[in-house]
């Protein structure tokens, strides 16, 4: 028995289909270029000292 | 022994250890370690290559397809420009062939200017500095020895840095928290600065040495004021990505931190002082004096050895290290007992909560329950019903599943247009020729932008794009917009830039075809050609293309179909971007080789509907483009699917129907999984270990392995329906085949279903995943399959 809580398996994409080319948000530009330059993972800077 | 030890991947350099700031809050100067007045000035460039070696070394051991490396300090640019510049390429030189670079620094920005950064992006050395907020905020503790400010110095720095010439080495900005700052203040003037990413960092605390909080009570200061940031960033869009409220989001769901500050993660750092010697993080300097000392030195030691170290142990020990407190906490899998250090008490070490523990459950709670409510209206993120992804996981998926994956896809599309455009965009790099087709893009009604968002070839466009100033728009966004007015009603009309490729000059409309000009076209010596599209047609020179004959000189090669029952796709042979599956494509077809594609494919089709329909349904969703490839000369079957070109698949004609429809199969589970991947992350990305797979001699990552067991299974799955066909049917050959290869790729299946799920690297979401595709491996009875797959 799984102990998901939402009725929804809840994905990284934001949804822009009503967005406007012109009001994509900068940060669903860059998180989106970095998941496709990543092949599908993320860019890592896990030493908290630096980012 | 060496191999067996878990890698470190990450690697912070000291390569100056004195700083031109004297902040009063900074752990390496001001807490209680003070090795650092025994440490030579800067890394010699000996020791700076010994440390190179020792990293290749490493990550050759554990066959690491990728480090990351931080120069740091002290402060990183006294080194001296050119000096960083030798240990960038001394770094990159010691790597070469071993592992990918990725080369990041962390500066105070005092001493950055225009030559400084151009080193850095043309070393590609990514560099975030750190500032405090407003000049007020920064300048309460980010100051010089006179006493005097930094704000003003480092501000100029972060314009430099983030000048278009240099914006590719921009990493973003580090804050130290003061709650005596205003927060959103503080807010407001980092974002201001338009960083690509900003990480907000607890000062460093320990028990005996507690965080200020203006009440000096234990309340949740530091909560309160990160939630007034995360409210105003939230409502300003998030416009840039928060690593903490990020990490909080993805460990929620069951991925993996962005910050060792956060998340149960083991431990897979390493720091090198400038006089060589191997330490632990060094934030354990606020702890007590020499803490990250492990007493290991690059000159005598394998970097291996640090990992018998009893700090670094304890901090690789996930729950089981943590405290009793923390271990029955109900946020410990997201805060994981935060940074190790802020955990330090005299009488007992570090088997304590952290002295954030109040606000980081506070904080914790706070953003989850921000995401709660998203969840429960599903606003503003793609996702799937547990029933979609079920079904996918089992290899299948219905025609809403499939639809659910291309409307992620899209969204997908639709920011990498816009990142194409933006990259493409600032004056003075930006491209006179393609402004006219970004205003007709902007222009375009929905159901017009939607079209354009359908070609599967975009997003390799957009890519290339996008992540590169080098790469121009050129003649693409006006032929999208062309063609998407066209297929949707309308009228607009644009001077298109000509293509210039190995067929001639040419322009492309996505979906539509191409119009190639000959040599002596007036066109071609203007470079561009004047198209209209109008009545659900194009014109060009007052001849409508597909209806007239086109003006002298050109050729128009309109987009062919491929049509059966249920289904129509594009067999696209002139898209320039269709060259992104590792095989070569064919050129043109000739309209003999059009007809041979038409007839085994409606063939293929009408075998996939009848004989594999738990298929059908979702490539009838999902499949829009087939591209021709080149055939191997060996005879061997070839056909690939590209991770950026969701809804088309690459096949070189086979020999039968049967095969075609055998590689239509294969090729679109990679699509679906590819658009999953894309969705959800179901690894742990930073898992980089390669495993033995029974389909292929050499070892694999265990994404490939993933995708290698999703599309063999399907291909599994058809040999068994051949096998029930029975030899009388299919031929006592091909039924001889099916059973002599059933039970090796059954079991190739679940022998790599069994190494994922023993690598310990599957997310949540990775774990239910797996677990489908495992039930329906275990149903089947046996499968082979054949050609040349990049699994």
């Amino acid at each position: 028995m799984d102990s998901y809580e939402q009725p929804f398996a809840t994905s990284v994409v934001r949804d822009l289909h009503d967005t406007s080319l012109d009001e994509v948000p900068q940060s669903a530009q860059e998180s989106a270029l970095a998941r496709m330059l990543a092949g599908g993972g993320e860019p890592v800077a896990a030493f908290q000292s630096s980012l | 022994m060496i191999a067996a030890t878990r890698p470190f991947r990450q690697f912070v350099i000291k390569v100056h250890s004195r700083c031109d700031l004297a902040c009063d809050h900074c752990y390496v100067y001001q807490h209680a370690d003070q090795s650092w007045r025994g440490r030579p000035v800067t890394m010699s460039e000996e020791t700076f290559r010994r440390t190179a070696d020792r990293i290749a070394e490493h990550a050759a051991a554990h066959r690491l397809t990728r480090v990351h490396v931080v120069l740091h300090g002290g402060e990183p640019l006294l080194a001296g420009r050119e000096r960083l510049r030798g240990f960038a390429r001394a770094l990159r030189s010691a790597l070469h062939g071993v592992a990918e670079l990725d080369l990041r620094m962390q500066t105070n920005g005092l001493r950055l200017d225009d030559a400084f950064c151009a080193m850095l992006a043309q070393e590609s050395i990514v560099t975030s500095i750190s500032l405090d907020g407003d000049e007020a905020s920064n300048d309460r503790h980010r100051i010089r020895r006179d006493g005097s400010g930094s704000y003003r110095d480092v501000v100029a720095a972060v314009g430099h840095l983030g000048a278009p010439a240099h914006r590719s080495a921009f990493g973003g900005l580090l804050c130290t928290i003061d709650v005596e700052n205003d927060p959103v203040e503080v807010y407001r003037s980092l974002a201001a600065l338009r960083p690509p990413a900003v990480d907000f960092l607890l000062p460093h605390a320990t028990w005996e040495y507690p965080p200020p909080r203006p009440d000096g009570g234990t309340g949740s200061d530091y909560a309160d004021w990160l939630i007034a940031v995360h409210k105003r960033w939230t409502a300003d869009g998030m416009p840039m990505r928060i690593r903490m409220f990020e990490s909080i989001s993805r460990l929620t769901r069951g991925r993996g931190s962005l910050t060792e500050a956060l998340g149960l993660g083991s431990s897979d750092l390493l720091v090198v002082e400038t006089d060589g010697a191997v330490e632990q993080a060094d934030w354990l300097k606020t702890a007590y004096p020499g803490a990250p000392e492990t007493g290991l030195h690059i000159a005598t030691h394998r970097l291996e050895e640090a990992a018998e170290h009893r700090g670094i142990q304890a901090r690789r020990a996930g729950l089981d290290g943590l405290s009793a407190q923390c271990r029955a906490c109900p946020v410990v899998s997201v805060c994981g007992g935060g940074l190790y250090g802020h955990r330090h008490r005299e009488a007992n070490g570090f088997d304590n909560p952290s002295v954030y523990c109040t606000d980081l459950l506070k904080i914790i709670e706070y953003v989850q329950g921000t995401e709660r409510d998203d969840i429960d209206v599903r606003h503003g993120w793609h996702g799937l019903s547990w029933t979609h992804f079920d079904e996918l996981a089992a290899g299948h998926g219905s025609t809403a599943a499939v639809r659910s994956l291309a409307a992620a896809q899209s969204s997908q599309r639709r920011a990498l247009l816009a990142a194409a455009r933006r990259a493409d965009s600032p004056a003075p790099l930006g491209s006179a020729d393609s402004a006219p087709g970004w205003e007709a893009i902007l222009a375009l009604p929905t159901a017009a932008l939607d079209v354009l968002l359908a070609d599967p070839y975009l997003r390799v466009w957009a890519l290339a794009c996008g992540q590169s100033v080098r790469r121009r728009a050129e003649g693409h966004p006006a032929e999208a917009a062309l063609s998407a007015v066209a297929r949707t009603g309308g009228q607009l009309t644009l001077p298109v830039p000509l293509r210039h490729g190995p067929e001639g000059s040419a322009i492309h409309l996505p979906g539509m075809g191409r119009l190639l000009l000959g040599a002596g076209s007036r066109d071609r010596r203007s470079g561009t050609v004047t198209v209209t599209a109008s009545d659900a047609a194009i014109t060009v020179e007052g001849r409508t293309l597909g209806r007239e004959r086109p003006p002298d000189g050109m050729v128009w090669q309109p987009l062919r179909r491929l049509s059966a029952e249920g289904l129509a796709v594009v067999l696209d042979d002139v898209d320039p971007s269709r060259d992104c599956y590792g095989y070569q494509p064919l050129p043109r077809l000739p309209e003999a080789e059009f007809r041979q594609w038409e007839a085994m494919f409606g063939e293929a089709w009408q075998l996939i509907r009848a004989e594999y329909p738990d298929y059908a349904q979702g490539i009838a969703a999902g499949l829009t483009a087939v591209t021709p490839l080149a055939p191997e000369p060996s005879g061997d079957d070839v056909s690939a699917t590209s991770r950026h070109a969701f809804a088309a698949v690459g096949i070189a004609l086979p020999r039968s129907a049967e095969d075609l429809a055998l590689l239509i199969v294969h090729e679109f589970q990679h699509v679906k999984l590819g658009a999953m991947l894309d969705m959800f992350d179901l690894l742990d990305g930073l898992d980089e270990r390669r495993y033995p797979v029974l389909w292929r001699p050499d070892p694999r990552p265990l994404d490939a392995i993933v995708q290698g067991a999703y599309a063999h299974l399907a291909v599994a799955d058809i040999w068994r329906l051949r096998v029930r066909r029975g030899a009388a049917d299919v031929g006592a050959t091909l039924h001889e085949r099916s059973l002599a290869e059933a039970g090796k790729w059954r079991t190739a299946v679940l022998d790599a279903l069994d190494t994922v799920a023993g690598a310990g690297s599957l997310t949540a979401l990775g774990r239910r995943f797996v677990r489908g595709l495992r039930d329906e491996a275990e149903t089947l009875g046996g499968v082979a399959e054949s050609g040349p797959l990049a699994v």
